[in-house]
């Protein structure tokens, strides 16, 4: 049976572990706002000395309030909530570039050159008219020009930013290898390692929106980082990623182990800003692309043949109105010919030398184009109102998928922190409680202080 | 489940922005009265909208170049009704001379009228429109007739695309008109009524009347060809200003928010927000625990 020496280190073990359990309180009052934030709670036990019963306590350490379940979909939904706006905000770059409703686009000065050929054809040999059409062309190929070169602009910095990205991702993974080394080595001297701990979340959800990202505990304590499928971080050391081109001009991302030779994991890549920016360069800013050069070589070509169909005022046919170059890269080569440049009586406007300068025939023809099926089966105008609703769907769709993401997020956010969030009204609580105890402690020793006086009161 | 202070700042901030951009978007459509901003408001609606707004601009364009080659034409009809009238008082000239009680001196007068009839008609056969010569079929850069009265021109129309697919010739056929392309060559059958005039030959005189006749009716035909013209590009451009009207009110129809459903639903909106603001605050003073 215990005695009053017994009590005073009953007392002793509880002042500390009461302490302890304010200090814990204390670290999550302290850290109530820090962005990944991990509850922790102080571990009491009751310890046994012997086989004598003591009942005092102690504190074992820390406990991190954390499901790796809902960790790991964290991380998830982080990438691929990253990926979503990443995309979506880009696209609305590439949508700005079609969106006729803010002033002229590709559209209207289409249909300005149409409408040039239908005054050609009111008045043939007039010069003002002529040049009127030559300056409307002008526009369109202009317009054109800027439009690819936007795009290609875009694809540039994108890749660059890509580039960029994959830095940014190997320095975390390097980031990662040395605290998951620290932890290692905390752990062997019997840390809880709490704050390190704390600190490759903060690393992990950086890197989450990045790239996607996997995370698997190894069983000792440590975790295994993948990225695109491939290892990033592991036992304490790092590899990297990296960025190329593909002959085709599309973007390569690779895994550069540190020993071995790098693999492609270009298809692997599912979500963060990586998988975005990969994404809009090389599916929708291709895509888009090429359909507009489709269009402008097919408007382009026919609007060549039928010119060259027809008579200058100088007797002359055969000359194109437009230098197109190949379909591919016509939005960006387009000018308006050599042969007709600054020099509006040359426009064809008659459909025979004989029917010179008053016939129109050639630049009525001209007209017809605007409403015949010239464009992939489709009239000029059609063909551009479906280039404009794809991107204007690629963007709706973007948009669509980040609420959907938001609303995932929302949803882990709120099981996130259900399980490792800190509530200050707990808080609160747990301080009155360690507060009330450590008092009673106190109150005890006060007691057993008493006694003790008391016994040497009577000895005396 | 345990609520904490993260989860609540959380929930707040994302119902209050996803409001507020909602509120915003409602706001910019009862402002600006537009549904269609940018082409992911409504990608089916943009690509309607741009081929709507692309076939106004085609109506426009028919309208503008019917605008543009009508008043030529309409000169070109009042031109022949005048040389049809001068072609018809040289008729009468010539029922007068070939009146046998006539003297020669009374037929040199009225030979004298008919070469004045004869000028004034190339001068009007070489009439200048706002684009050329209006009677030299495309040959608009150069006077089709010369002082005898022969033609340089040809019997080329420039034509004219008044509607999707429909082509109209709307040159005035000078050759049909007054050469022997027509029938009769009307210089021709004048220049024989004054020699006949001159010569004093009654009976010559009276052989002009059926080529005069004739040479009056292919004015006429050509001059009513012209007018018929007139009245195709009168009805065509009718037809393309209500096509431009449908097409307009289609636009409206896609483009255009409903102003009351537009302002009804800025101000639910808002005052959603306003709502959400007042339980936000609410909800952010719970916890009293938290502040003793």
């Amino acid at each position: 049976m215990a005695g009053l020496n017994g009590l005073i280190n009953t007392v002793r073990g509880a002042l500390s572990a009461q302490s302890f359990g304010l200090s814990v309180t204390g670290q999550n009052i302290a850290n109530a706002a820090t962005p990944g934030y991990v509850r922790r709670e102080a571990v009491l036990q009751t310890r046994a000395v012997g086989d004598q019963t003591y009942g005092t306590v102690e504190a074992l350490g820390l406990r991190r309030a954390t499901d790796v379940y809902t960790s790991r979909r964290y991380y998830e939904s982080i990438s691929l909530g990253a990926a979503a706006s990443e995309h979506h905000e880009k696209l609305q770059q590439i949508e700005a570039l079609f969106n006729d409703f803010q002033g002229a686009g590709l559209g209207s000065s289409l249909d300005a050159l149409f409408g040039a050929f239908s005054s050609l054809s009111a008045n043939p040999a007039d010069p003002a008219t002529r040049a009127a059409v030559l300056e409307r062309a002008e526009t369109f190929a202009v317009r054109s020009n800027d439009i690819a070169n936007a795009l290609t602009t875009q694809r540039d910095d994108l890749l660059h930013e890509a580039r960029e990205t994959v830095k940014s991702v190997n320095t975390l993974a390097e980031d990662l290898a040395r605290i998951e080394r620290q932890i290692a080595l905390a752990k062997g001297g019997g840390s809880d390692a709490s704050d390190l701990l704390e600190e490759r979340e903060a690393l992990l959800r950086k890197l989450g929106e990045l790239v996607d990202v996997r995370v698997i505990e190894d069983g000792a304590g440590g975790i295994v980082v993948q990225a695109a499928s491939s290892t990033l971080v592991e036992g304490g050391r790092a590899n990297g990623l990296g960025v190329d081109l593909a002959p085709d001009g599309t973007m390569r991302v690779f895994a550069t182990p540190n020993s071995g030779p790098p693999t492609e994991v270009t298809r692997f890549l599912s979500g963060g800003k990586l998988a975005a920016l990969r994404e809009t360069r090389d599916v929708d800013l291709f895509e888009t692309q090429s359909a507009l050069d489709q269009f402008v070589f097919d408007v382009g070509s026919a609007i060549n043949a039928q010119h060259a169909a027809g008579f200058g005022l100088d007797g002359v046919s055969g000359r194109n109105l437009f230098d197109l170059g190949t379909a591919s890269g016509a939005a960006r080569a387009v000018r308006v010919s050599a042969d007709v440049f600054d020099r509006p009586e040359r426009i064809a406007a008659a459909g025979s030398a004989g029917s010179l300068p008053g016939g129109s025939d050639n630049a009525v023809a001209l007209v017809r184009l605007g409403s015949s099926p010239i464009a992939g089966g489709s009239t000029p105008s059609t063909a551009y109102s479906s280039i404009v609703a794809d991107v204007g769907l690629r963007v709706s769709r973007a948009q669509g998928e980040v609420a959907h993401r938001e609303a995932v997020h929302a949803q882990l956010e709120t099981m996130w922190q259900s399980t490792s969030g800190v509530s200050l009204d707990e808080e609160m609580i747990a301080l009155s409680k360690f507060q009330r105890a450590y008092e009673a402690a106190s109150r005890v020793l006060a007691t057993v202080n008493q006694l003790f006086d008391d016994l040497l009161q009577v000895v005396r | 489940m345990r609520v904490t202070e993260g989860m609540r700042y959380h929930s707040i901030t994302r119902v209050l922005s996803g409001l507020a951009t909602r509120q915003a978007q409602a706001a910019q459509r009862a402002l600006t009265g537009e549904r269609v901003g940018a082409p992911a408001d409504d990608p089916i609606g943009a690509a309607q909208l741009l081929r709507l707004r692309s076939s106004v601009t085609e109506m426009n364009d028919y309208r503008r170049a019917i605008a543009a080659a009508r008043g030529d034409v309409e000169f070109a009809e009042s031109t022949l009704a005048e040389a049809s009238q001068l072609v018809s008082r040289a008729r009468e000239l010539a029922v007068q001379g070939a009146n046998t009680t006539l003297v020669s001196a009374d037929r040199r007068a009225l030979a004298q009228e008919v070469a004045t009839i004869r000028e004034e008609l190339i001068r009007l056969a070489n009439a200048k429109g706002s684009r050329g010569y209006v009677f030299g079929g495309t040959r608009i850069d150069a006077a089709p007739f010369d002082d005898d009265g022969a033609f340089s021109g040809n019997d080329e129309s420039q034509v004219l695309e008044i509607g999707r697919g429909v082509r109209v010739p709307v040159s005035p056929s000078g050759a049909l008109a007054f050469t022997a392309a027509g029938g009769e060559d009307v210089f021709q059958v004048l220049d024989s009524l004054r020699a006949a005039l001159e010569a004093n030959d009654d009976e010559a005189v009276r052989g002009t009347l059926d080529g005069l006749e004739a040479a009056h009716d292919q004015v006429v035909k050509e001059r009513s060809r012209v007018g018929l013209v007139i009245g195709r590009l009168t009805v065509a451009d009718t037809t393309l200003e209500h096509l431009g009207a449908d097409l307009e009110k289609q636009m409206s129809d896609v483009g255009s928010a409903d102003p009351f459903r537009a302002y009804s639903e800025a101000t639910a909106l808002t005052q959603a927000l306003e709502r959400a603001v007042t339980v936000s605050q609410q909800i952010l003073s719970l916890g009293s625990l938290s502040r003793t």
